[in-house]
C-alpha cells in the first residue's frame, strides 16, 4: 500500500492548490492535504493516531484542481484503510456498519419518520431479512465484522 | 419513462416529506416508479469506504445488480448514493480484473454484476430525460419574483471525470431548471463549497462551520431562498441554521427547498401534497413572495 502511495505522489509539485481550495484547511490549520499525503511516505505510522486524518469533507475540489491529477481524496481513503486495520476509527463509522449489517441501512427507521410515512401513504423502507443476510455474508468475507463487535 | 427507485437512507427514514413530494412530482410527469426492495445502503461513500474500499464496492455492486434483474436504470435522489453507485458502476465496468473479483464476492450472495442498469440522479432526469422545455410546459404558477440560490452539492459534480453531470466549476444545470419554473437564479459567491455534511458525525463544529460559510454568501448575494439535489445538503442547510445560531448567535432565516418541493409547488402542487410543512425554516414567508 505504502509503495502505491509514494508513486502516485511522485508528480505532487507542492503548490498548494490543493490547500488554497479547501474548506477546511480555512477552519483548521492542522489539516493540509499535501502535508498529510508527504507524512504517510515518510512514515504512515505517524498517521495513525493521527485526528487530522479524519478531517476531510471529501468534497473533490482539491483533486478537481489539482494540476499534476494528484487525487488526494483516493489517497487518503487507501490511507484510511490502511489505519482501520490498525485498528483506529471514528466511532461513527463502527456505528454506520453496525447499521447496514443488521438493518441493510445507515440509519434505523424512528417511530417519527414511521408515523410520518404511514401519514403520507408511503410503502415500508425496511430490506426484507433475506437482503440482510446477503449483506452480512459480504460484510464477512471482509474481515469488518471485527468492528461489529466492538461497536 | 420508468426507473428503479433507489431510496437510499437519508430521504426514506429521516425526511419521508422529499420522498413524498419526489413521488407526487414524478407522477404528475408520468415517470413510472419501481421500489427497490432488494437495495440496502449505496453504501455511504465516505463512512464505508474509508473502513474498507472493497467492501464498499461489493455492496454497491450489489445494488446495482439488483437493478440489472429489474431491468431498469437506477433514479438516484440523493448526491451520496448517486457517487457512490455511478463511481462502482464505472469502476466494474472499466475494470475487469476488479469486476472479476468484486463478482466472486457477490456470488455467495447469489448476485452477479452485469452493468446494464445505468445510475442518474433525480436533476438528470428533470435536466435530461423530461427536458426543459417540457417543464416549462407544466409550469402553472411561475415562481415569478423569486430569486434563488442553487446549491449543487459535491458528489454531484465531482470527481467530474467519473460522473460527467455538469461542469465541476461552473455548473449550470440546476440554474437553468430554476429559470425552467420562473424563477431568477440568485448567482452568489463560491458556489461549489461543500455543505459539510461529511463532517457531521466526526467533527460537528466544523461540519456546522462549513455549512455557514455557504449561508454568509447566499444571504449576502440576496437570495430570497435556496435549492438543493441532495438531502444531506439539505439537512446541513435548514436544520443547520438552528445549530449555527447556537453555536455563533448568527440568525440566516433562509428557507430551503429540495428541487421536487419547487418544481412541484411551480407545477401546481399544493404545500401539502409536498410535505412543505416539515421544514425547520419556514417556507411560507417565501412562497408569498411570488407574484
Amino acid at each position: 500500500m505504502l509503495s502505491e502511495i509514494a508513486e502516485k505522489i511522485q508528480i505532487c509539485v507542492a503548490c498548494g492548490t490543493c490547500v488554497g481550495g479547501c474548506l477546511v484547511s480555512r477552519l483548521d490549520k492542522r489539516f493540509r492535504p499535501m502535508r498529510i499525503i508527504h507524512t504517510a511516505v515518510v512514515d504512515v505510522n505517524r498517521l495513525i493516531n493521527e485526528p487530522s486524518v479524519w478531517l476531510c469533507s471529501y468534497c473533490y475540489i482539491c483533486s478537481e484542481r489539482c494540476p499534476k491529477a494528484v487525487e488526494f481524496p483516493d489517497i487518503l481513503t487507501r490511507l484510511r484503510n490502511y489505519i482501520a486495520k490498525h485498528g483506529n476509527l471514528p466511532a461513527a463509522y463502527k456505528m454506520l456498519l453496525a447499521n447496514i449489517s443488521k438493518h441493510g441501512t445507515a440509519l434505523e427507521l424512528d417511530e417519527f419518520a414511521l408515523m410520518e410515512r404511514e401519514e403520507y401513504g408511503l410503502p415500508d423502507p425496511s430490506p426484507s431479512q433475506e437482503t440482510i443476510k446477503e449483506i452480512k455474508s459480504i460484510i464477512n468475507t471482509s474481515g469488518l465484522s471485527v468492528f461489529i463487535r466492538e461497536g | 419513462m420508468k426507473y428503479a427507485l433507489f431510496l437510499g437512507c437519508m430521504i426514506p427514514l429521516r425526511l419521508p416529506n422529499l420522498e413524498y413530494a419526489t413521488r407526487n412530482v414524478l407522477a404528475e410527469f408520468g415517470v413510472e416508479l419501481v421500489d427497490m426492495r432488494e437495495a440496502t445502503c449505496c453504501p455511504d461513500p465516505i463512512g464505508i469506504r474509508n473502513m474498507d474500499y472493497l467492501t464498499w464496492l461489493a455492496i454497491a455492486a450489489r445494488n446495482l445488480a439488483v437493478a440489472d434483474e429489474m431491468g431498469l436504470d437506477i433514479l438516484t435522489l440523493c448526491n451520496g448514493c448517486y457517487e457512490t453507485l455511478k463511481t462502482a458502476y464505472v469502476t466494474l465496468t472499466e475494470d475487469a480484473e476488479m469486476r472479476e473479483k468484486i463478482n466472486e464476492i457477490l456470488a455467495k450472495a447469489n448476485r452477479e454484476f452485469k452493468g446494464k442498469a445505468k445510475v442518474k440522479h433525480l436533476l438528470e432526469v428533470f435536466y435530461h430525460d423530461i427536458g426543459l422545455q417540457k417543464i416549462r410546459e407544466m409550469v402553472k404558477r411561475p415562481l415569478e419574483g423569486l430569486k434563488v440560490a442553487a446549491h449543487y452539492g459535491c458528489h454531484i459534480l465531482r470527481p467530474s471525470e467519473i460522473l460527467k453531470f455538469d461542469d465541476p466549476e461552473n455548473p449550470r444545470k440546476l440554474d437553468e431548471l430554476v429559470e425552467a419554473l420562473g424563477a431568477t437564479p440568485q448567482q452568489y459567491e463560491m458556489k461549489t463549497l461543500c455543505c459539510g455534511a461529511g463532517l457531521r458525525n466526526v467533527m460537528s463544529e466544523y461540519s456546522i462551520r462549513m455549512a455557514r460559510e455557504k449561508l454568509v454568501r447566499v444571504k449576502e448575494a440576496g437570495a430570497d431562498c435556496m435549492v438543493v439535489a441532495c438531502p444531506f445538503c439539505f439537512i446541513q442547510y435548514d436544520m443547520g441554521q438552528f445549530e449555527i445560531r447556537r453555536l455563533t448567535k448568527e440568525r440566516f432565516d433562509i428557507p430551503v427547498f429540495y428541487f421536487s418541493e419547487l418544481l412541484g409547488y411551480a407545477i401546481g402542487l399544493s404545500p401539502r401534497e409536498l410535505g412543505l410543512g416539515m421544514h425547520r425554516v419556514k417556507v411560507d414567508r417565501v412562497l408569498k413572495k411570488i407574484r
